[in-house]
């Protein structure tokens, strides 16, 4: 009779025990231990280098390239966008409202994004978040590469330097959002059969051409930014697509689920730096 | 006439041979492809190229230019066939490739 009861007591507390332990999963704990790995590959790599100097890309590892770049910052190439941004940030939308209606600390707020929206089970970067205030507002929503919705996120990330990330996977919704966008970093694609990882982290350093390959940590935070080859300032997913077209695989959507991801992981990637964008880069 | 019949059945199986085992044309190879395409896609891993070299062999069987139609279809197929078995190995296999330090 006794031995009945425990095990009748044991298969009512099982998933019981199982439902806790699964709402209180520490996603924090299991996050931190990959930026604490990813971040360990780097500095052993590059071990000159401090950790918010990542922030300057290429620029951080290859002295002749960051010589040639800190002249170009005297006259940086984005400042132009820069006001234009802040031009449109300012301009009124034809209810009379502007975009400080939907940001707090005047557009100061690069740093809160990509966030994991809860309710909506997704991801929000800043470029989708200007476009929702726009189609609030009764505006149409602007092209995602380049262009306007690039110049304003330049300013809002230009009035956000110095901010540290700090991205938050707190749920299990995030994490999944979080393991997508790792599993895009890391699975080769293209005719290629290269993956993100491939470049920016196994061959970080090396030349690719004439050019040395950027190191991923601390892509995400000095986004926008003026390419020359460009000619112009765009966005970080228009980034995504071009290094997709560059290994032979075609570019997802901008602003789709897959970059979303992308770039909430690689922005998670970079807690701990701060925002120094816009940037001008080759 | 019994002798004849194993010669009959001999000269129907060469006459329908090449019928048998034709190359797929060219129209056959680029529902392939599209199939095999599409296939990528929905596992996100649609190789660049593939879109336009289907859309490139519609373009030359429109044409009537039937052979390079399908070799630009077969090429199309390679791809997306590929880019499929890319896909299915990288969503199963993707953290073996996390560099070490």
């Amino acid at each position: 009779m006794k031995k009945i009861s425990q095990s009748r007591m044991f298969l009512l507390l099982l998933p019981i025990t199982m439902l806790w332990s699964c709402q209180t999963k520490d996603y924090s704990a299991l996050v931190n231990k990959d930026i604490e790995e990813f971040r360990a590959y780097f500095t052993e790599r590059f071990p000159e280098v401090e950790l918010d100097d990542f922030a300057d890309g290429v620029y951080a590892i290859d002295d002749n390239a960051r010589e040639q770049w800190l002249a170009m910052e005297d006259f940086p190439p984005y400042s132009i966008a820069v006001e234009e941004g802040q031009a449109l940030f300012e301009n009124s939308f034809s209810n009379g409202k502007t975009y400080t209606d939907c940001f707090p600390e005047g557009g100061a707020v690069r740093h809160n994004y990509p966030y994991f929206d809860e309710q909506r089970n997704m991801v929000v970067t800043l470029e989708m978040a200007i476009n929702e205030c726009r189609s609030a507002n009764g505006e149409p929503p602007l092209e995602y590469k380049k262009g306007d919705i690039a110049k304003i996120s330049s300013y809002m990330a230009y009035i956000s330097r110095g901010k540290p990330v700090e991205v938050k996977v707190s749920s299990q919704g995030a994490y999944e959002a979080y393991l997508k966008g790792k599993e895009f970093f890391y699975a080769k694609r293209g005719q290629l059969n290269m993956s993100c990882a491939g470049c920016h982290m196994r061959y970080s350093g090396r030349r690719l051409r004439s050019e040395v390959i950027s190191p991923a940590l601390g892509h995400p935070v000095h986004f926008p930014v003026f390419r020359l080859k460009w000619g112009e300032i765009g966005t970080l997913q228009r980034r995504y697509a071009g290094c997709n077209r560059n290994i032979g695989a075609k570019p997802l959507a901008i602003q789709g689920e897959e970059y979303r991801n992308l770039e909430f992981f690689q922005t998670v990637m970079s807690n701990g730096m701060h925002f120094n964008g816009p940037a001008s880069r080759k | 006439m019994k002798k004849l019949i194993p010669w009959y059945c001999l000269l129907i199986l060469l006459l329908s041979g090449p019928t048998l085992y034709a190359a797929p044309s060219a129209e056959q190879l680029i529902l392939k492809a599209e199939e095999a395409r599409k296939g990528a896609a929905d596992l996100g891993f649609e190789w660049r190229d593939t879109a336009t070299l289907i859309a490139e062999a519609r373009e030359a069987l429109e044409k009537g230019h039937e052979k390079q139609a399908a070799m630009l279809a077969g090429e199309a197929l390679r791809q997306g066939e590929l880019a499929v078995g890319q896909g299915t190995f990288m969503h199963n296999h993707w953290q073996e490739f996390i560099p070490v330090h």
